[in-house]
């Protein structure tokens, strides 16, 4: 799928005499996509969407997906020097796999079939550069995604050769003895076939020395973990066209050893490491039919590579856990689209995927097998969705989804949302939604004897979400948008220590969460080129009645773009997070957190200089650990810097 | 339906007294761009004219009672703001002179047939002269002009473009898109022409077909002039277009010369008198263009 998105001023037109209202075709915006997965504008679409463009993630020098994920209203991340996780309104639990909210690129699915993992660091596989832009579609969206879309989902848009033609290479140095190399090309041949390619590698040495009191002792190197925070990853993305058709494909491959000492490793263990690959082929068809029918197809194959190394202090001297996930699965989605009447957009669609062999296992270095399981599988769901112009203001979507996973287990989530613009530049928006995320395998059957007890019998969580939204488009280039949610949660699979006796952890339906906050946001262009937004979100976050451990109550971010004098565009951004909870009921205190990035364009032709400062003022802060870790808080990376050139000819 | 009062500073001489209705399709940002202009020029008059205003909402049933309204107010002139509310103040029985603003292809709507109102106005439309001189500055190796049309919307207006753009050397390339969809048309002509302009054409440009024929131009590798600054920051080559604020600007010239005596048939529909570029020039590099530097300077939007 592709997305275009609107920028510009909104127009109606009335179907009923063309000639009436034809100059609104100058004023037109060119359209969106993923909210009814079809191209629609923003706007219009039943849901709360944010887009982060190309534009704005060059200027404001995010480099992860994560971090231009954070700046945006309502989500924020934690990392744990290991994975990066995305939180939305308040919700992400310590131990979580990123699996409430599911991951995109163009379309396809990158949430894993073991730990249904979203990845929003140097694991994601698609490189920052890549990215065209980023489009936010909040709530829940099982009703048309299925599984996993509970909080929201985020499609990746990446470049193509028609958006990024030509060969771009750049380098960057900065921070821990970074080391970053990326190289694209896209070409348009005369026949029309489309194909462009992108690859990045990139190697953090990391911090040299990190410091955690709860090791301090001569035992574990007075707490010191050194030379123990090092990264690598490799990405590969591609993607053609030809006619209808089109073909995706990526593969990555990131290694990240641990300094944290989690699930009670080795502290200051080099070989402590995680290797997380995935990749994945997709091909696709959409055709055009007379009578404003649309039909889409598409196939895909999966793959999942993930290994950890864990050492031990066995009775008999150091031993090496290996963690292995492997898996690859291979489905396919038809749908079909057609307007009824100039009042109804009806979409229908079916999707399967079958997983011949999700395989988990761990075993150590003596060859002693600890635990080995593989589950077959398939899954498939039907959906369908209306969207009902009532009248030229109202727009009524409806629609829902079955599904069947493992074979065996059934859900039924039905989305409601109504759209009303009883003035040109203002929007209400109703919206209604119900989703679920099925347990994933690791949840349900890991169990190596050491850190990890299984649970087979876990339940389905399931979220009903409510919605308010208002958007006014004060001028043509200021938006304002505010919104209510609230949201309640049953069946909450949470990393829970086995028993008072037993430390070790296993993952268990907790009671229910239940939410109910608030969001603010203002996008503006203000004099001179100057474009700034606002956001604020407040929530409150509760679940056995008591307020979630990871849950700021308080998000805030303001980030200016700018231009200077000698070419050079500036981008400044300040996070607001309030303290959260940890597990040990402290807190983490408020964290602000400023960046600065700045661009120097066109120096020479196609040459680009960028340079950004992360935590400029240095500030110290720290994200809550999780039951696997020692630390009750894990510290952030101060200040950091980075300095790269682009070139594209 | 709102009505705002909009009353000029305290008048020297009150038996001068005249009045201007605005009626307005909607309140889209490029109307309030065009009226906000045009207020502003009034304001700036000796003898301020009183100043209503009136809102169909974009909605065309609202038109007989919102001319109700303006009818009982009895205004020395209608400005009609969009299509919607001209079409409007000209179905009414009335024969308030009308100055319409902001309505693109008037005569092809029938807005400056005679009738029982005197009309003049001040229209969107580029002049073919103009697209096509500017059009030969931008690609000046360019013969073939292809464009997509329905002949029941735009048949008159692409026929009419022929004369200008043969006097600059082009040959236009007409297909019409009445038995086949706009991208199997885009499909079928792209190949065989320099470049495509767009008429602003509701059976080829809709919120599902916009996008991809701008992509689809792409794909050919033929430069496509789209019809506004957002066609090109969505990929295509090139747009021509003008200030809503100028355009207001010449609506109130055109209204003061009303209210100062003039017969509105006597004046003729006033065009855009600056007409400005849009560039991607992303876009032009992927088609391999060479563009005078001259045109990039004089380009008002440029996209990187």
């Amino acid at each position: 799928m592709s997305l275009c998105v609107a920028l510009s001023a909104e127009g109606t037109l009335h179907a009923a005499d063309p000639t009436q209202q034809r100059e609104l075709l100058l004023f037109e915006d060119v359209p969106i996509t993923a909210a009814a997965k079809r191209p629609q504008k923003q706007s219009d679409a039943a849901a709360s969407v944010t887009v982060v463009t190309r534009e704005e993630i060059r200027r404001f020098g995010y480099r992860t997906l994560g971090e231009a994920l954070r700046a945006q209203r309502g989500l924020y991340v934690s990392y744990d020097r290991n994975y990066t996780y995305l939180g939305v309104r308040g919700f992400l639990r310590p131990g979580d796999y990123s699996n409430r909210v599911l991951l995109l690129v163009n379309g396809h699915t990158l949430n894993d079939d073991i730990f249904q993992s979203g990845y929003f660091g140097y694991d994601f596989g698609i490189d920052i550069e890549t990215i065209e832009r980023i489009e936010i579609i909040r709530g829940p969206h099982s009703a048309l995604y299925g599984g996993n879309a509970l909080f929201a989902v985020i499609n990746v848009i990446t470049a193509n050769a028609v958006s990024r033609p030509g060969v771009t290479v750049a380098v960057e140095t900065g921070s821990f003895e970074r080391k970053r190399g990326y190289v694209s090309g896209g070409h348009v041949f005369r026949n029309g076939l489309e194909v462009f390619a992108a690859g990045s590698v990139i190697d953090l040495d990391g911090h040299d020395e990190l410091f955690y009191r709860e090791f301090a002792s001569p035992q574990t190197n007075d707490g010191v973990a050194e030379d123990a925070d090092g990264e690598k990853a490799i990405n590969l993305h591609v993607n053609a066209r030809y006619g209808g058709f089109s073909l995706q494909g990526g593969a990555n491959r990131r290694d990240k050893t641990i300094p944290t000492g989690a699930y009670d490793t080795v502290f200051n263990d080099r070989d402590t490491e995680t290797q997380d690959g995935r990749y994945f082929g997709e091909l696709s068809y959409t055709h055009e039919l007379p009578g404003a029918v649309t039909l889409d197809g598409r196939a895909y194959y999966d793959g999942l590579r993930y290994k950890g190394r864990y050492p031990y202090p066995g009775e008999e001297g150091r031993q090496v856990l290996s963690d292995l996930g492997v898996s690859h699965w291979l489905g396919g989605e038809i749908r079909g689209s057609r307007q009824f009447a100039t009042t109804h957009r009806v979409t229908v669609g079916s999707e399967y995927s079958y997983h011949p062999r999700a395989h988990q296992r761990a075993d150590d270095s003596d060859g002693t097998v600890y635990f080995t399981d593989s589950q077959e599988f398939g899954s498939w769901g039907i959906y369908a969705q209306d969207e009902w112009s009532v009248l030229p203001s109202l727009t009524i979507t409806a629609g829902g989804r079955f599904d069947r996973f493992y074979d065996s287990d059934d859900e039924l989530t039905p989305r409601a949302g109504a759209v009303w613009s009883p003035l040109e530049r203002t929007r209400f928006k109703v919206l209604y939604g119900r989703a679920f995320r099925p347990p994933n395998l690791y949840e349900q059957y890991y169990a190596d004897g050491v850190t990890n007890l299984p649970n087979p019998a876990l339940r389905p969580e399931r979220i009903t979400a409510y919605e308010g939204i208002v958007e006014h488009d004060a001028s043509q280039s200021t938006q304002l948008i505010a919104s209510v949610f609230h949201y309640r949660m049953k069946n909450l699979i949470e990393q829970t220590i086995a028993g008072e006796s037993d430390d070790r952890l296993i993952f268990r339906n907790t009671t229910s969460a239940e939410a109910t906050g608030a969001e603010l946001e203002l996008r503006t262009a203000i004099v001179g080129g100057v474009h700034g937004r606002a956001a604020y979100s407040i929530q409150d976050v509760q679940i056995d009645d008591r307020w979630a451990t990871n849950s700021p109550r308080h998000l805030g971010s303001v980030g200016l773009l700018f231009p200077l004098r000698f070419r050079v565009e500036g981008g400044i951004e300040a996070l607001v997070l309030s303290g959260r909870k940890t597990l040990a009921g402290r807190s983490t205190g408020t964290q602000v957190i400023p960046n600065l990035s700045l661009v120097a364009r066109e120096l020479y032709p196609g040459l680009k200089l960028t340079a950004g400062f992360y935590n400029f003022l240095n500030q110290p802060y720290s994200d809550p650990g999780a039951a696997e870790h020692v630390q009750d808080k894990i510290q952030q990376d101060r200040f950091t810097y980075l300095v790269g050139v682009r070139y594209s000819f | 339906m709102t009505v705002a009062l909009l009353a000029g500073a305290p008048r020297a001489d009150a038996t001068a007294h005249s009045s201007v209705a605005i009626v307005k399709s909607s309140s889209i940002p490029p109307f309030e761009q065009a009226i906000g202009a045009f207020v502003s020029v009034l304001r700036e008059q000796k003898r301020q004219p009183e100043i209503l205003t009136f809102d169909l909402e974009g909605d065309a049933a609202n038109g007989p009672s919102v001319m109700t309204k303006v009818k009982d107010a009895n205004p020395t002139v209608v400005v009609a703001v969009g299509s919607l509310a001209t079409a409007a103040a000209l179905a009414d029985s009335s024969s308030l002179p009308i100055v319409f603003s902001m309505v693109l292809y008037p005569a092809l709507s029938g807005f400056t047939d005679a009738g029982p109102h005197p009309v003049t106005g001040v229209s969107l439309d580029i002049p073919d002269a103009e697209v096509f001189r500017k059009l030969r500055q931008v690609l000046p190796k360019a013969r073939r002009v292809g464009v997509l049309y329905h002949p029941d919307e735009t048949g008159r207006l692409v026929e009419a473009a022929r004369k200008a753009a043969t006097a600059h050397g082009f040959e236009i390339v007409a297909e019409s898109v009445a038995e086949a969809t706009p991208l199997a048309v885009m499909d079928r002509i792209a190949r065989t022409v320099d470049v495509l302009w767009s008429v602003a054409d509701s059976h080829v440009f809709t919120p599902q077909t916009t996008s991809a024929l701008i992509l689809s131009a792409l794909r050919h590798g033929v430069p496509l002039v789209g019809l506004s600054v957002a066609h090109v920051r969505a990929g295509a080559m090139a747009a021509f277009f003008c200030d809503h604020e100028e355009i207001g600007r010449q609506t109130a010239a055109v209204t003061l010369r009303v209210l100062g005596g003039d017969e509105p048939r006597s004046i003729p529909v006033g065009q855009p008198k600056s007409v400005r570029l849009a560039l991607n020039l992303r876009t032009v590099r992927h088609l391999d263009l060479e563009l005078s530097p001259d045109i990039e300077a004089d380009a008002a939007e440029v996209f990187r």
